[in-house]
């Protein structure tokens, strides 16, 4: 592949958007039946997705000396000068545009707005308060949780019901999903000098405790459609079989505190999203 | 240097005639171009009764009239300040066009709108606001410094946006006419065109719809391939590719209303904008000229 467009592909960190797209894809189905409403799905996946790559050139182009810092992040195109950061920069700007006018006119005027909203919490709030303090974590899941509280609102035009449910439950596991990440490369965020919770936290006492309490209180949140009689019964023991296993991967964490524990920790977190999402989607169609 | 304030003055011109641009654009809209039969007063007075289509039409007339003295004053200014000889006849030139384009409104309505004046005046208004696009452009700070960081190359890329705004033009006068000879639904679907990718007929209406269509396509893959050409060979040049960024963002939005206004069956709001949209398009396709000529002759003389 184009090296350039390998780079390109980098800034918009791909992985992450992915993800962000698949809940966003679950919460416009939670919203409405795709069979007629296709075109306007596909048109807010493509404005999801365009506002999300400019996100993550315009992080990266604000975090470009500090990811020079770390391991993980040096390889990537601004640090090594494969990219300059002026098209990092008009890049993301562009991206980030031509994303919110698609949801504008393609989705709604809410869901736009709240994109926006998105973008500004991510590179006004949560990427400067990273440098700050460990409580940027909670700030960042907030923008982290809007995609499928973006999907229900292109959907339905309004806030609420599963929107709201989705939004709580991608805030909640972002917690303990981000801390294993974290733990996994503390090394590497020590030498950023960032102060997340696992460089603060040497001995890992409060890491394992907090996502054992965010993976507690996951089960109930997720559990709420069930007791809403939004959901069935498929949905009901997914959720409900999916929390108890989030959270006993919390709990290994918070009792060995080693790495492969966090490792066991992030790959169940990648399968939990989709997990409930594809029983939430099985039950309502 | 030529003065800040001079600069943030042509700025306010180049915005102004953008305010035209929609007032113009919501005459033909509202079908309120012979809401007035007389030129160059309005029902012998200088300000009647703005009622009905009077209010568009009389307030296109007042909104013009304004950009006009702007640009006179503009004009005058730049004679006395500016010591570039060529933006001094660009500024006259821009004065020219304002009267021309006065002369060839007051002809749309005394001649009851022939399509060919209406077109030539909706033609003109964009050439007009390219110019003052570059006027202000030209009296920037940044201009005005020696360009630098230009990366040598083969391809001579002034030739290939001058291309781009050709296109853009015949773009322009296509719309321009389609909106004159009420073809803006002629073909009713969108993305497809009667259920497929050629009509299966060409009456003249069709024909300019679907020319609009293909030069859409068209105009936007040359825009997209110079973009990213410049993008990746003139990577440094922030103003050029930030430039570049823009004309990226309008397109995308024209897009948009494009297939919005056939749709939702040419909403006025939606029509004006999208004029507006395209003439933004074709002044920044311009800029985007004049900045790469600018840095193209500097490394040539350098």
């Amino acid at each position: 592949m184009n090296q350039q467009f390998q780079d390109y592909l980098t800034l918009a960190k791909p992985r992450i958007s992915f993800l962000a797209l698949v809940m966003a894809g679950i919460g416009f189905v939670a919203g409405t039946s795709l069979d007629a409403e296709w075109p306007k799905f596909i048109m807010t996946l493509l404005g999801l997705g365009l506002l999300g790559a400019g996100s993550g050139a315009l992080n990266q182009y604000m975090e470009k000396e500090t990811d020079a810092l770390m391991p993980r992040t040096r390889r990537r195109p601004l640090p090594t000068g494969r990219l300059l950061p002026q098209q990092a920069l008009v890049f993301g700007v562009t991206t980030a545009f031509i994303g919110f006018f698609i949801l504008l006119f393609a989705a709604n005027a809410l869901t736009a707005v709240l994109g926006g909203l998105t973008l500004l919490f991510y590179l006004g709030i949560y990427t400067p308060a990273k440098r700050v303090s460990s409580l940027s974590t909670l700030v960042g899941a907030i923008p982290g949780a809007m995609p499928p509280l973006m999907g229900w609102t292109a959907a339905t035009g309004k806030l609420g019901g599963w929107g709201i449910i989705l939004f709580a439950v991608v805030f909640l596991w972002q917690i303990p999903h981000f801390l294993a990440i974290a733990w996994m490369y503390r090394e590497d965020y020590a030498s950023g000098d960032f102060p997340v919770l696992t460089v603060l936290d040497r001995e890992g006492t409060w890491v394992g405790w907090w996502s054992v309490i965010y993976a507690l209180a996951l089960i109930p949140i997720s559990l709420v459609p069930s007791l809403w009689n939004l959901s069935g019964a498929l949905y009901f023991w997914s959720a409900l079989v999916l929390g108890l296993a989030f959270l006993w991967l919390s709990a290994r964490l918070a009792y060995h505190r080693s790495l492969p524990a966090a490792r066991a920790l992030f790959f169940g977190s990648l399968l939990y999203l989709p997990l409930l999402g594809g029983a939430l989607v099985w039950d309502i169609s | 240097m030529v003065p800040v304030w001079l600069n943030r003055f042509a700025i306010f011109v180049a915005a102004a005639t953008i305010f035209l641009l929609l007032a113009g654009a919501l005459v033909t809209s509202t079908g309120s171009g012979l809401a007035v039969p007389d030129w160059p007063l309005s029902f012998g007075k200088f300000f009647p009764e703005m009622t009905g289509g009077v209010f568009y039409e009389h307030g296109h007339r007042m909104v013009a009239g304004t950009v006009a003295i702007l640009t006179f004053i503009l004009c005058f200014f730049i004679q006395t300040k500016e010591p570039r000889g060529w933006v001094r006849k660009l500024s006259l030139a821009s004065v020219a066009v304002v009267i021309t384009q006065a002369v060839l409104g007051g002809m749309t309505v005394l001649f009851k709108l022939p399509p060919a004046i209406s077109v030539s005046h909706a033609c003109l208004a964009q050439i007009f606001f390219s110019i003052s696009v570059v006027v202000a452009l030209s009296t920037t700070r940044y201009w005005q410094e020696t360009p630098k960081g230009w990366t040598r190359s083969n391809v001579k890329y002034t030739p290939l946006c001058l291309t781009l705004n050709a296109l853009f033009f015949l773009q322009l006068i296509m719309g321009a006419t389609m909106r004159h000879k009420k073809a803006g639904l002629a073909i009713p679907d969108f993305p497809l065109v009667f259920g497929g990718l050629v009509p299966p007929q060409f009456t003249f209406p069709i024909a300019i719809h679907y020319g609009h269509r293909v030069g859409a396509v068209l105009v936007t893959l040359a825009a997209v391939l110079l973009v990213m050409r410049l993008f990746s060979r003139q990577a440094n040049q922030l103003v050029i590719i930030a430039t570049g960024g823009i004309l990226m963002v309008l397109l995308s939005v024209q897009w948009m209303l494009g297939a919005f206004i056939i749709w939702l069956k040419r909403p006025i709001p939606l029509t004006s904008t999208h004029l507006v949209v395209g003439a933004m398009c074709l002044a920044t396709s311009v800029a985007l000229t004049a900045l790469v000529w600018r840095a193209e002759a500097h490394e040539a003389n350098s």
